[in-house]
C-alpha cells in the first residue's frame, strides 16, 4: 500500500502564484523516490503538503489510503510517521544543544524521559554525530547541522523521510558522504528527496518525478524518465548523455542505458575494440593475445594464433579487435568491518599486493575516519573498485557484514558476461576462509 | 577563533563547570542585585575582587583571557571616572580646570559617584562573566527552568540565544554583499546602506521565523519547547547553604558600609 499519495493536488499561494497544478504522486513503501525539478518547480510546496503543513486549495492528500484530516490528532499521527528535514538546518535547529534539539521530537509525541533518551543515542548514532551532543548547534559546521536537522527527525522514528534539497550546499566529500548515508537509511525506511541533482536521482533513486511549473511531466525508473528531463529545464545525466554521444558515433553498444559508470564503460568494453600497447612491431592483420596488466592492455604476437586482430597500428600502439574475453587478472576482495584489525590489515594490503581500498556505507565509513586508512576511491565505491579490477588493480572494498550478500549479487548482475575479475571474501582479520 | 569558541569552550570544561547552574545563577544573580542597590562602592569593589577570584583560582580561567575580557568594560569605565566629577556642579570643589574660556570644576560628590558608577560597572561585569565563563548556556536555561522562571519567558530567551547566531550571519553577509558594491564608501551612502541593512534584516526575520514554524509544526509542535535536560548536575546541601550565607553576607556589607565614601 502506498503509505502516502496525493490527487490531483492543487495550491494557490495567497499572492496568486499557482504553486501546484494537479500533482498526484505516491510514495510507496521501502523505496527511494526522487522528485526532481528546477527551481520554483513546486518540489518544497509539495513537500510541505506531505506533512501537512499546508492544506491544497483543490485536491487531496491520501495518508494510508484515507483523505487526511487536519484536526491536531490527525497530523500529530502523520507526523509521527512522516519526518520531514527542512532544506536549510539553521531553519530547524533552535535548542541550546544537539541532544535537545534532538529530543524535541521524541518530547512532542509524549515519551517517557527514558525512552526520550534511547531514542536521541539511536538516532544521534545514526547520524554519526554523538560527539556533537553537547554542543550548541552555532558552533557546528553546515554538513553537521545537516545531521543534526536529520538526527532530530529520526529521533521520531518515522516510516518515511522526505528530505528537501539535502545535497544543497555540501562539498563533493560531503555530498559522497551524505549519499552513502541516505542510502544506509534507505534499507530500514522509505525516502523520499526533492532535489535539481539530477546525476545524484538518476543514480541513487528507485522511482522519480520529474516537476516542472506545479505539474509532474513525467514519472517511472530514471531510466525511464530521465531522457525527457530537458523539458523541466533540467539537463540529462552526465552518464546518460556521454552514452548518447558515444552511442551516437557508434563507439559504444547500442539500446543500453548505462545508469553509472561503471556500465557505460561496459557498454564501450563490450564492442571488442581497445586500444593496446605493443612492445615489438606488429603488422596489420596480425594474430595477437591481449594481456591485462595495472592499468594498461599489452598486445603479444601470438604465435597459436589468436583470435584478436590488429586493425590498425597507432604511433603508441595498435587497435585490436578483440575477439572474446581478455583473461581477467584484477581482483576484489570484500572485508567485513567487523573483523577489522590494523595489524592484520596492514599485512592483508600488503599480502594481496592492493592497490586501491575503498569504503562501502556509513559504518565502514566511520572505521576509515577512525582508523586513519587513506581512501583511494570515493563515492560509488563498488562500481569503482569493480573498474579498477577489470583494469588489472587489486581492489579492496571494506563492507559491513551484514550487506557482503547484497553486494556479492550485485557485482553478479553487473558482470554477467564478460570474464570477471576474481571476488574473494576475506574473513578473520584478513585471513581467508 | 571566534570569542564565542573561547566562552563555550571554558563553560563546558572549566573547573566550576560540575557545579549545579542554579548556585551559580542564585550566586551571581544576588551579587548583581547587591550591587544594584548598594550606595557605597565597598561593596561592588568586594564582589568585583571576589568573583574574580573565583573566576582565576577556583575556574581556573588564563588570566590573559579574563583581562582581555575585563578591557571591555573598563575602557568605558575609565573616561566615566575622569570626566564625570566635572559634571556634578554641587559640592566641595576638588580641582578646577581651565580650558580655553570655559572653566571645569571637580567636585567630591562628583568623583565618589564617579567611582560608585565605576565599582558598580565592574562587579556586574565580573558576576555575568562568572556565569559566562563557568556555564554553558543550555545549563544556564535549565536551571531558569528549575528555579521557576516562567516557561515563556525561558522559552523567548533559547530562541533569542539560537537565532541572534543565526541573525549575525546573515547581517554579515549582506554587510559584506554590500560593501563589495561599494554601500559604505561616503558617509551619506553608509547611512543609506544601513537603513537598506537593518529593514531587509526584519523582513528576512519575518521569513525565517515562518520556515523555523513549519520545522517545529513538521516535529509535532503543540505550544510548548519541551526536551530533555541531560546531565544536569544536582544540587547539594552544603553548596545551597554557603551560597545562601555568602549571599547575606554581601547584603549586610552592603547594608553596613551604605554610608561610607571612598574620597
Amino acid at each position: 500500500m502506498n503509505i502516502l499519495e496525493t490527487r490531483e493536488l492543487e495550491y494557490q499561494y495567497p499572492d496568486g502564484t499557482r504553486a501546484l497544478r494537479g500533482v498526484s504522486v505516491a510514495l510507496r513503501t521501502n523505496n527511494k523516490i526522487a522528485f526532481v525539478g528546477s527551481n520554483g518547480a513546486g518540489k518544497s510546496t509539495l513537500f510541505l503538503h506531505f506533512i501537512g503543513i499546508l492544506r491544497p486549495s483543490r485536491g487531496e492528500v491520501l495518508f494510508r489510503g484515507k483523505t487526511l484530516r487536519y484536526d491536531k490528532a490527525s497530523l500529530l499521527s502523520l507526523r509521527r510517521s512522516v519526518g520531514m528535514v527542512f532544506q536549510n538546518p539553521d531553519d530547524q535547529l533552535f535548542a541550546p544543544t544537539v541532544a535537545q534539539d534532538v529530543s524535541f521530537g521524541p518530547k512532542n509525541l509524549g515519551m517517557s524521559e527514558a525512552e526520550v533518551e534511547a531514542r536521541v543515542r539511536r538516532a544521534l548514532k545514526i547520524a554519526g554525530i554523538e560527539e556533537l551532543a553537547d554542543k550548541p548547534p552555532h558552533l557546528l559546521s553546515y554538513g553537521q547541522k545537516k545531521r543534526v536537522a536529520i538526527a532530530g527527525v529520526l529521533a521520531m522514528e518515522p516510516e518515511v523521510l522526505i528530505l528537501d534539497e539535502p545535497l544543497a550546499g555540501l562539498d563533493p566529500a560531503g555530498k559522497r558522504r551524505f549519499i552513502e548515508f541516505l542510502n544506509d537509511l534507505a534499507k530500514r525506511k522509505t525516502i523520499a528527496v526533492a532535489t535539481h541533482d539530477v546525476d545524484f536521482a538518476y543514480e541513487w533513486a528507485d522511482y522519480v518525478y520529474v516537476l516542472h511549473r506545479g505539474k509532474v511531466v513525467a514519472e517511472g525508473e530514471p531510466k525511464e524518465v530521465f531522457q525527457e528531463v530537458t523539458r523541466a529545464n533540467l539537463s540529462p545525466p552526465r552518464v546518460l548523455e556521454f552514452y548518447e554521444a558515444l552511442a551516437e558515433l557508434g563507439l559504444a553498444t547500442p539500446g543500453i542505458q548505462p545508469s553509472n559508470m561503471f556500465e557505460l564503460v561496459r557498454s564501450v568494453a563490450s564492442l571488442g575494440v581497445r586500444v593496446a600497447l605493443a612492445e615489438d612491431t606488429l603488422k596489420e592483420g596480425e594474430a595477437v593475445s591481449l594481456e591485462v596488466e595495472k592499468g594498461r592492455i599489452l598486445a603479444k604476437p601470438s604465435r597459436e594464433g589468436g583470435s584478436s586482430r590488429v586493425i590498425k597500428t597507432l604511433d603508441a600502439g595498435v587497435v585490436v579487435s578483440a575477439n572474446g574475453n581478455i583473461p581477467p587478472k584484477g581482483k576484489v576482495y570484500l572485508y567485513p568491518i567487523e573483523n577489522f584489525d590494523a595489524l592484520a590489515f596492514q599485512e592483508t594490503l600488503a599480502k594481496h599486493e592492493v592497490d586501491f581500498v575503498a569504503s562501502l556505507g556509513s559504518e565502514a565509513r566511520l572505521l576509515v575516519e577512525r582508523e586513519g586508512i587513506e581512501l583511494a576511491l570515493e563515492g560509488a565505491a563498488l562500481e569503482r573498485c569493480l573498474l579498477k579490477a577489470l583494469a588489472g588493480y587489486h581492489a579492496l572494498l571494506l563492507i559491513p557484514q551484514s550487506q557482503i550478500e547484497e553486494t556479492v549479487k550485485k557485482i553478479r548482475s553487473y558482470l554477467s558476461g564478460c570474464a570477471a575479475p576474481e571476488i574473494e571474501i576475506l574473513r578473520d582479520g584478513g585471513n581467508e576462509a | 577563533m571566534h570569542i564565542e569558541h573561547v566562552l563555550e569552550s571554558y563553560a563546558h570544561s572549566g573547573r566550576l563547570s560540575s557545579v549545579a547552574p542554579q548556585l551559580k545563577l542564585l550566586l551571581a544573580g544576588s551579587a548583581l542585585v547587591t550591587t544594584v542597590f548598594s550606595t557605597s562602592p565597598v561593596a561592588p569593589i568586594f564582589i568585583f575582587l571576589a568573583m574574580s577570584t573565583a573566576l582565576l583560582l577556583l575556574a581556573g580561567i588564563p588570566h590573559r583571557v579574563y583581562l582581555a575580557t575585563l578591557t571591555a568594560p573598563a575602557s568605558f569605565t575609565l573616561p566615566v571616572v575622569l570626566l564625570m566629577p566635572f559634571f556634578i556642579a554641587s559640592g566641595e570643589p576638588l580641582l578646577t580646570v581651565k580650558l580655553f574660556s570655559h572653566t571645569f570644576v571637580a567636585t567630591r560628590e562628583g568623583l565618589n559617584e564617579a567611582l560608585l558608577l565605576a565599582s558598580r560597572v565592574l562587579a556586574g561585569s565580573a558576576s555575568l562573566f562568572f556565569i559566562i565563563f563557568t556555564t554553558p548556556t543550555a545549563a544556564i536555561f535549565a536551571a531558569m527552568r528549575s528555579l521557576r522562571i516562567p516557561a515563556l519567558f525561558v522559552e523567548m530567551c533559547m530562541l533569542i540565544y539560537r537565532f541572534l547566531f543565526v541573525l549575525i550571519d546573515e547581517a554579515e553577509r549582506m554587510l559584506k554583499a554590500q560593501k563589495i558594491r561599494l554601500g559604505y564608501a561616503s558617509y551619506r551612502r553608509s547611512f543609506d546602506s544601513f537603513a537598506l541593512l537593518a529593514s531587509n534584516l526584519f523582513l528576512r526575520s519575518y521569513l525565517r521565523s515562518e520556515h523555523a514554524f513549519a520545522a517545529l509544526e513538521a516535529r509535532g509542535y503543540r505550544g510548548n519547547l519541551e526536551f530533555s535536560e541531560f546531565g544536569r548536575a544536582r544540587l547539594n546541601l552544603s553548596g545551597t547553604l554557603l551560597v545562601t550565607t555568602f549571599s547575606a553576607l554581601l547584603a549586610a556589607l552592603a547594608y553596613v558600609t551604605r554610608n561610607l565614601e571612598l574620597v
